[in-house]
């Protein structure tokens, strides 16, 4: 189910240049090389981590709180479509709760995989508010299209925001 | 949707109107000569259905009333027909006879007008009428031929079947639960039969009885077969008739023009002749609570001459259920001798088996391994009985093992063994027939090593049918996930070395130093190979006295959908790094894996080139191959086991017919091995209620009711051998969760110049059946080369006499075996073709 309503200026597809700053995970398509910032922006300087967990076809998040870490009382949830502030290191660290997944974004050369008990971490920076598409998948022949979603880029202001709004949903 | 009529929506007493009418007839044996069934019929007992209960669950459904028992009896053609004929369909059986004249006429006529508005229907190709003669003694093939004539029936459609008396008699009373007899009082009609229409689904369950004689039951009847048809649910809906297919065919028929070979000859399924009833069945992890876990890999098929008669015999291994070892009797039929063999394995779910002479006496003993059940060593007595020897053995693992390779690494004359596990793919949890429910993650097993990793094993023989674990002193610790493995001798030196195949990596080679122990040199020989390696054969591709090897990735056409139109090329390899990178090898910078089959050329300075695109040698989504020289032309062609089943697209089976060394030229809808038997693609996978308890099953999504999930066809084992000894080579599968394909070929009739040599080694010196003899052939201007290593086919290894094809030579110049032993022997000329010679170790 979506966890959010969207906002008119994330409707802006295509046509976004996304300047992507950097990523941990080898890019899947080698041919291609990733378009990185030569502007200046002043990037937040302590990175946004988010949990993403495949769980029964589905990809849980978890946002830090207030206190700014993760698994303690203040943690904020979601599901499926992740928000993230622009110009934000942002970490996802991929896990799950049952099946192996896996999580690309194909606009961000980024591709990895969710595992029980294991975590691996996907790494970006976009500066440019806008949506991109991420798709999910798991090896069972059938395709889950709930595993596939939209990776929400806001401001700081709109992603704390909807942090406040998914944290009175509790 | 059946054309006329459409089907109605019913109330609740309609149905059970109707529902009383199905069980009613059962017991209503309407004769032939009138509504008067006697109140014993004077042979065997008419037993009678129990009524099922009625609830609010019924709607739009049909019950299920009993299963039709497997049976084979004669057509109008005087071919044989009967449930592997019928397994998929939909059909509807009669009982009558020729001469009947009271209810017969009318029971035919309304077959007739049932016929008529089926034949109109899309699904008309999957519906089978069946008229069965009480009096086969006066109904002929000939005389139902003329039957069918008068009637006309649409003879593929509508069979007209006769046979054995007390066999037909015993299917109508036991197996349709409908009465036939004598009427010695009757003069005129001195046997009665039912007048019903029974209908039965794709899985041979009895779905219903329908008056035969009004046009009331025949619309009954045409309501259920659509409310059968609503309960199927094809995934994915493509494979109940894949467009592709015939298109495929065209092309390739079109591409004779490049085949320099002869070609002109065919498979058949025969099936049905072979008498072979094994079917294999699955667990549920590979069925209806389907994941991506090692229970998908299938089984094998082995063979052997088990009883010393000169005959290939075949054990087919299934993970539900017992195996089977059935005996070849000749001229193409098989008989089920399992039970006095010993040899059925029933409660551990089963993966393969390997035929060897562990013990040097002559006959071949057998190794069977399971998953978790463990794995079980039987003594052949000579005669095709064996005595389960596990105990003491030292080969008694329990694990999640997989291939067996018997081959004499010591070479001190008995045959050791390599056992492969594949790695932990289970839980503790246990699922229907025992089974142990696979990990969900089960495919991310490798990058879990401490955890998931399994050692396969190395056995030495000791004698005595004892065997001792000496893979660590023998520094042979492979931890690969490795369904399979073949000997190789690639260094040429006299010591067979191994070549491990790794499903989730880089496959392992171990080069064998003089018995005394391995190198791992995987890297050195193999920089690159498939990523999701399957099955595996060494051979000689262009005869150049040399062992090519020939490797099957399948997994790395799951990655990503392949279309028909990219089989023959390289998967694009959609899976993360993260996961294709793992494992020992693969996390080197700059290394990477081949996508897809490899074909390791041996080239003259003794190192391996990979040539599987160039030489036609890729397919999609394999599991291993079978090598034979199916045009006896001298040049070894390849069948190849394709298709995963559910739930995934149809694959045809390859078959690489080799080009004079050239190249490998697609030709499995040339010779006839695709389409399959009736173009079946798909068949029925498993039920489900999804108006209960498998409500939230995948399968279910806006269904209700009763639901019958059907798959793709898919084939994962087979072998080649002269299974009729008529000179030419056939093919015999074990198929996932269906019956076997028993390609006959016809060669040997359509080849008028057929040349061929068998050779059956035995050693003194050597192990007893020569596994591991390099032998070479003279003939003509050409030399062949063979080496005897056991590999049959996928997860499948056994023993077999060596096929030269010798093209268009009538005598072979010289027979040269360089034994494992190391003895080198000699036969001169000149030998006659078409014979099998058996050559001793001197």
């Amino acid at each position: 189910m979506p966890d959010f309503e969207l906002n008119s200026f994330s409707k802006i597809l295509g046509a976004t240049v996304l300047l992507l700053i950097g990523c941990d995970s080898r890019p899947i398509d080698k041919q291609k090389t990733p378009l990185r910032s030569n502007s200046t922006v002043n990037h937040s300087p302590d990175p946004l981590i988010v949990e993403v967990t495949g769980s029964d076809y589905q990809w849980q998040l978890r946002y830090p709180g207030a206190d700014g870490q993760l698994h303690t009382p203040d943690d904020i949830h979601a599901v499926r479509h992740p928000h993230v502030p622009v110009h934000t290191k942002t970490i996802f660290q991929l896990n799950s709760h049952d099946f192996l997944y896996t999580f690309a974004v194909p606009k961000l050369n980024l591709n990895e995989i969710a595992v029980p008990d294991l975590t691996f971490t996907i790494e970006f920076t976009v500066d440019k508010v806008g949506e991109i598409e991420f798709q999910g998948d798991q090896f069972c022949g059938y395709t889950h299209p709930e595993l596939s979603g939209t990776l929400i880029v806001e401001s700081q202001e709109e992603f704390e925001a909807w942090l406040k709004t998914m944290q009175q949903k509790k | 949707m059946i054309a006329v009529p459409q089907l109605r929506k019913r109330t609740s007493f309609q149905l059970l109107q109707r529902l009383t009418f199905f069980i009613l007839p059962a017991v209503l044996t309407v004769g032939c000569s009138g509504d008067k069934a006697p109140s014993s019929p004077t042979t065997g007992k008419v037993s009678i259905p129990a009524r099922p209960e009625i609830s609010s669950k019924i709607e739009n459904s049909v019950r299920v009333l009993g299963t039709v028992p497997d049976f084979s009896l004669t057509d109008q053609t005087s071919q044989p027909f009967g449930m592997s004929e019928l397994r998929g369909k939909v059909w509807i059986a009669n009982f009558f006879f020729t001469q009947c004249t009271a209810t017969c006429p009318q029971q035919t006529l309304q077959m007739t007008s049932l016929q008529k508005q089926l034949q109109t229907d899309e699904r008309w190709n999957e519906i089978q009428l069946l008229s069965i003669s009480v009096d086969p003694e006066n109904d002929s093939p000939e005389a139902l031929k003329k039957y069918a004539r008068q009637s006309g029936a649409d003879e593929e459609h509508w069979k007209f079947l006769t046979g054995d008396r007390a066999a037909i008699w015993n299917l109508s009373q036991e197996g349709f639960k409908l009465g036939v007899g004598e009427a010695p009082d009757n003069e005129e009609m001195p046997l009665f039969h039912s007048s019903k229409f029974v209908l039965v689904d794709a899985q041979g369950q009895i779905r219903g009885y329908f008056d035969g004689l009004t046009k009331a039951g025949v619309d009954e009847l045409i309501d259920s077969i659509n409310i059968i048809f609503d309960e199927r649910v094809a995934v994915p809906p493509e494979i109940l008739d894949p467009l592709w297919l015939d298109g495929r065919k065209q092309a390739q028929l079109k591409t004779i023009s490049e085949f320099e070979v002869f070609h002109d000859f065919q498979f058949n399924d025969k099936i049905a002749e072979s008498g072979i009833r094994f079917r294999n069945q699955i667990v549920d992890d590979a069925g209806k609570h389907y994941k991506a876990v090692h229970y998908d890999h299938g089984n094998g098929v082995s063979i052997a001459d088990v009883d010393g008669d000169g005959l290939s015999d075949l054990y087919f291994t299934t993970q539900v259920g017992s195996n089977e070892l059935w005996k070849n009797l000749g001229n193409g039929t098989f008989q089920n001798i399992t039970e006095t063999a010993g040899v059925g394995v029933v409660e551990p779910i089963g993966v393969t088996a390997s035929f060897a002479d562990i013990d040097n006496d002559g006959d071949p003993d057998l190794y069977v391994t399971s998953v978790r059940g463990g794995n079980f060593l039987f003594e052949n007595d000579g005669t095709g009985k064996f005595k389960d020897v596990t105990e003491g053995s030292g080969l008694a693992y329990r694990g999640h093992s997989s291939g067996a390779v018997f081959f004499d690494y010591d070479r001190d004359g008995l045959l050791d063994l390599f056992l492969c596990n594949v790695g932990v793919y289970t839980t503790e949890e246990q699922g229907r027939h025992g089974y142990y429910i696979g990990f969900k993650d089960a495919f991310a097993g490798h990058l879990k090593p401490d955890e998931r990793n399994e050692k396969s094993i190395l056995y030495k023989n000791l004698g005595n049918n004892r065997f001792e674990n000496v893979s660590a002193e023998m520094k042979l610790e492979d931890v690969s996930w490795a369904g399979d493995a073949s000997p190789i001798d690639a260094n040429e030196d006299g010591w067979p070395d191994l070549y491990v195949l790794n499903m989730q990596g880089h496959d392992e080679y171990y080069e064998n130093i003089e018995g005394k122990h391995f190198e791992k040199k995987s890297l050195e020989l193999f920089p690159k190979t498939p990523w999701g390696s399957m099955g595996i054969k060494a051979f000689d591709f262009d005869n150049d006295g040399h062992q090519d090897i020939f490797i099957t990735d399948m997994h790395s056409d799951m990655s990503t959908e392949v279309g028909p139109d990219r089989e023959k090329l390289k998967s694009e390899m959609r899976f993360p790094d993260r996961l294709v990178q793992a494992g020992e090898f693969n996390t080197q910078p700059g290394r990477e894996s081949i996508w897809g089959n490899a074909f390791y050329h041996k080239q003259p300075d003794g190192s391996f080139q990979e040539a599987s695109d160039p030489l036609g040698a890729e397919n999609y989504w394999p599991w291993g191959l079978s090598v034979g020289d199916l045009n006896a032309d001298g040049f070894e062609d390849v069948f190849i086991t394709s298709s995963m089943s559910y739930s995934f697209r149809y694959a045809v089976n390859s078959v690489l017919l080799n080009n004079r060394g050239k190249k490998f030229l697609d030709s499995e809808f040339i010779l006839g091995v695709e389409p399959r038997r009736g173009g079946r693609t798909a068949m029925p996978w498993f039920n489900l209620d999804c108006s209960g308890a498998d409500k939230d099953h995948n399968d279910c999504e806006g269904r209700s009711g009763s639901t019958v999930a059907w798959s793709a066809i898919g084939t994962k084992s087979s072998v080649i051998f002269d299974l009729d000894h008529d000179g030419d080579l056939d093919i015999v599968t074990n198929d996932s969760n269906s019956e076997p394909l028993v390609l006959i070929s016809n060669l040997a009739d359509k080849q008028e110049n057929l040349h061929f040599l068998e050779v059956k080694l035995v050693g003194t010196k050597s192990n007893r059946d020569g596994l591991g003899a390099k032998v070479t052939v003279k003939s003509g201007a050409n030399t062949y080369t063979k080496v005897y290593d056991g590999v049959t086919g996928y997860l499948s290894h056994g023993l077999y006499p060596l096929y030269f094809g010798l093209g268009d030579s009538e005598t072979v110049e010289s027979i040269e075996v360089v034994w494992p032993s190391g003895g080198k022997q000699a036969v001169a000329g000149p030998i006659e073709s078409n014979q099998t010679i058996e050559l001793k170790e001197k």
